[in-house]
């Protein structure tokens, strides 16, 4: 008796488990298809709500330098521009740091120390955007003013640094997407290097090479893959990062200039700025979702991009 | 032998019962208290301009607690206002920039009839400046037009010189600060510019977003306000009431008759006092800037509320016809310039009085 419904009871759960299964497998493939259909949906509707600006403005929304919504002028080449100088500040200044933090949290610090700095990094990378904005406008503003107005009356022949404006430009936004993009690629960068199989490291050392040396035979070349993506996904953050620009670029539309103490604007702090009062004109609302869109293009192209470096380069290693 | 494990789980099952048949009694004992509540008073929705929201936020306070309407205002800018309104999703628009011709005919086809223009307060828009160096700073509308489309780059420019008899200028350059964000203070600034320079008016002219050809642009009037206290040699314009609070210098204006005027309630009076009104209450917009008053400061400009001319819902359009009559009473026009606004005089109130007679 006990030993029969022992056996029916097992029997039971075995076939318990395998309607279990399939809802499991339904379910996480539900949710995966809710992101593909959520992507094509925002990337049809938002084209679809923007279509009265492309087929008034035509490719001009992303060629031409003329954004006037005041008289239907929506060409758009200037915040693509911003768009791009700003994150291609903010990349120079915090790949290098961010990969260094990341060697030392996992090679050289003492391991005690490591763990806490780490939670400090993760913790950096959960303050809000609207956080740095505020610092930003308080704290940093009259930091770099200094520096950006002795730069320029000192290298001022070099382009990049002539003819500073006010201390709100796109070296100033670019130093806020870099703290606030520094976090997010050390943390990854942490986690990459401490994949690297300590037979390896071990075999580097055991051949006689030094830290440093086994850092670049053993972590780096292993690692660089994985680094590239984590660059990448800073990348895409600044790209797309609204509030913090909005606050410190010195907003104004139109300038596409190599001066990088000039102001200028990006796509996503145009959008955030300028969408209240187009809601009730239908041809300014359209062309700010074309401006979304094209956005949602570029971040695109950087994912794709990004993808195909570390095949690449996955395969080389 | 069978009861026995039963007797726990039956208990348990029990109690289950027990607690939903509570949660579910609570839940209709809160709702019916809820709706009693509610049942009182209603509730009235508004949306739009950033630059009225400080008044009407208080003086819907003010109404809550002595005549128990609920007024909700959302701050969500004029353009938000209007596009809601139009939608017939609040009860109210509130916006600086009275509706275009597009705007107003899909507002009615909107909320079915007509949308009137209701003036409630009048702004004043200060240029606020740091330059230590320069107390009293007098300024003209060519000049100011002159600054922000790039052409006067110095302090010490002819231009500002001439104004500024008897006053040593330093040779620092002038940063315009502007606002970055759509604003309807943008709107009254570009719309004194747009009147007073050709120029202006021909590459920039009147928006609440603005194309500037040059300066720095910042969020909000406070963030105007704190660019121009950190830069040096800067420039920029906000509702008068922030240079008060801020304690931030600000510059006198020549206006329409020749005299050098600084802002305040009195010349803002000055401004609406001697203006001609629209008198047929479907088109009650105008323009208050570059008043030729005498003592009439040149940046003044009205802010309107948006309300159907027809109401759906009785109630509600009686209600919110109330409320509008109380803020309209000299006691409410009265706390405007604690805000940094001013009243509208008495005959912009009789005329907005007879337009809410025509709303039913």
């Amino acid at each position: 008796m006990t030993v029969l419904s022992a056996g029916r009871l097992a029997a039971g759960r075995r076939r318990a488990r395998r309607p279990a299964d399939t809802l499991f497998r339904f379910a996480t493939a539900a949710c995966a298809c809710i992101v593909l259909i959520l992507l094509a949906g925002m990337l049809i509707r938002t084209t679809w709500a923007a279509w009265p600006a492309f087929s008034h403005s035509g490719i001009s929304i992303v060629t031409a330098n003329n954004w006037n919504p005041n008289v239907n002028q929506f060409g758009g080449l200037s915040f693509i521009y911003g768009t791009l100088v700003t994150s291609v500040i903010a990349l120079v200044l915090a790949v290098p740091v961010s990969v260094l933090i990341a060697l030392y949290l996992t090679e050289a610090a003492p391991p005690g120390l490591g763990t806490w700095l780490g939670y400090l990094v993760d913790l950096l990378a959960a303050v809000p955007s609207v956080v740095y904005g505020l610092w930003g406008v308080f704290v940093l503003v009259p930091f770099v003013t200094p520096i950006w107005q002795w730069l320029s009356s000192h290298l001022g022949f070099i382009p990049l640094f002539s003819q500073f404006a006010s201390g709100r430009d796109f070296a100033t936004a670019g130093v806020i997407l870099a703290l606030m993009i520094t976090p997010i690629i050390s943390a990854i960068s942490r986690e990459i290097f401490r994949t690297v199989p300590a037979d390896e490291r071990e075999s580097a050392l055991a051949l006689g090479a030094t830290r440093w040396e086994m850092i670049r035979l053993a972590v780096l070349p292993r690692s660089r893959p994985g680094v590239v993506a984590a660059v990448m996904l800073g990348f895409g953050r600044a790209v797309g990062e609204t509030i913090a620009v909005a606050y410190l670029i010195g907003g104004i539309p139109n300038k596409i200039t190599p001066h990088l103490f000039q102001q200028g604007s990006t796509i996503a702090a145009n959008i955030a700025l300028q969408f209240n009062e187009a809601a009730s004109l239908p041809l300014f609302k359209a062309a700010l979702i074309a401006l979304g869109v094209v956005l949602f293009v570029i971040t695109l192209v950087i994912n794709v991009a990004a993808r195909l470096i570390i095949q690449r380069r996955g395969r080389l290693t | 032998m069978r009861i026995v494990p039963g007797g726990p789980i039956s208990r348990r099952v029990a109690a289950g019962v027990a607690a939903v048949a509570i949660l579910l009694g609570g839940a209709a004992c809160s709702s019916s208290s809820g709706s009693t509540t509610g049942s009182g008073s209603s509730t009235i929705n508004g949306a739009g301009s950033t630059f009225a929201a400080p008044m009407y936020q208080q003086w819907a306070g003010q109404y809550k607690a002595s005549h128990g309407t609920q007024i909700n205002y959302q701050a969500i800018g004029s353009g938000g206002g209007i596009s809601e309104f139009t939608q017939g999703v609040v009860n109210f628009g509130a916006t600086d920039a009275p509706m275009t011709s597009t705007e107003q005919a899909a507002a009615q086809a909107g909320v079915g009839s007509i949308a009137l223009h209701i003036p409630m307060i009048i702004g004043a828009i200060a240029i606020i400046y740091n330059e230590p160096a320069v107390r009293n700073l007098k300024l003209d509308g060519p000049a100011l037009a002159g600054i922000y489309l790039g052409t006067i780059k110095k302090w010490d420019d002819p231009a500002i010189k001439k104004l500024n008899p008897g006053v040593t200028l330093p040779s620092d350059a002038i940063q315009p600060v502007e606002r970055s964000d759509s604003s309807g203070t943008s709107y009254a600034f570009t719309s004194y510019l747009s009147a007073i320079s050709p120029t202006w008016a021909s590459q920039v002219g009147a928006s609440k977003t603005p194309s500037f050809p040059t300066g720095t642009g910042a969020t909000g009037s406070s963030g105007v306000a704190a660019a121009v206290q950190q830069t040096k040699g800067s420039l920029g314009y906000v509702e008068y009431g922030y240079a008060t609070q801020g304690h931030i210098p600000f510059a006198s204006m020549k206006n329409a008759s020749g005299q050098f005027v600084a802002p305040s309630t009195a010349s803002t009076n000055a401004a609406s006092a001697a203006a001609t009104y629209p008198t047929k209450v479907t088109e009650l917009t105008f323009s208050l800037v570059n008043s030729s008053a005498s003592g009439a400061y040149p940046l003044v400009t009205p802010t309107y509320i948006l309300i159907a001319q027809k109401q759906k819902n009785t109630a509600t359009g009686s209600e919110l016809k109330a409320w509008l009559h109380w803020d309209l009473a000299s006691a409410q026009q009265g706390e405007a310039p604690k805000l940094g606004y001013a009243p509208l005089p008495s005959k912009l109130v009789s005329l907005d009085l007879a337009a809410l007679k025509t709303v039913h």
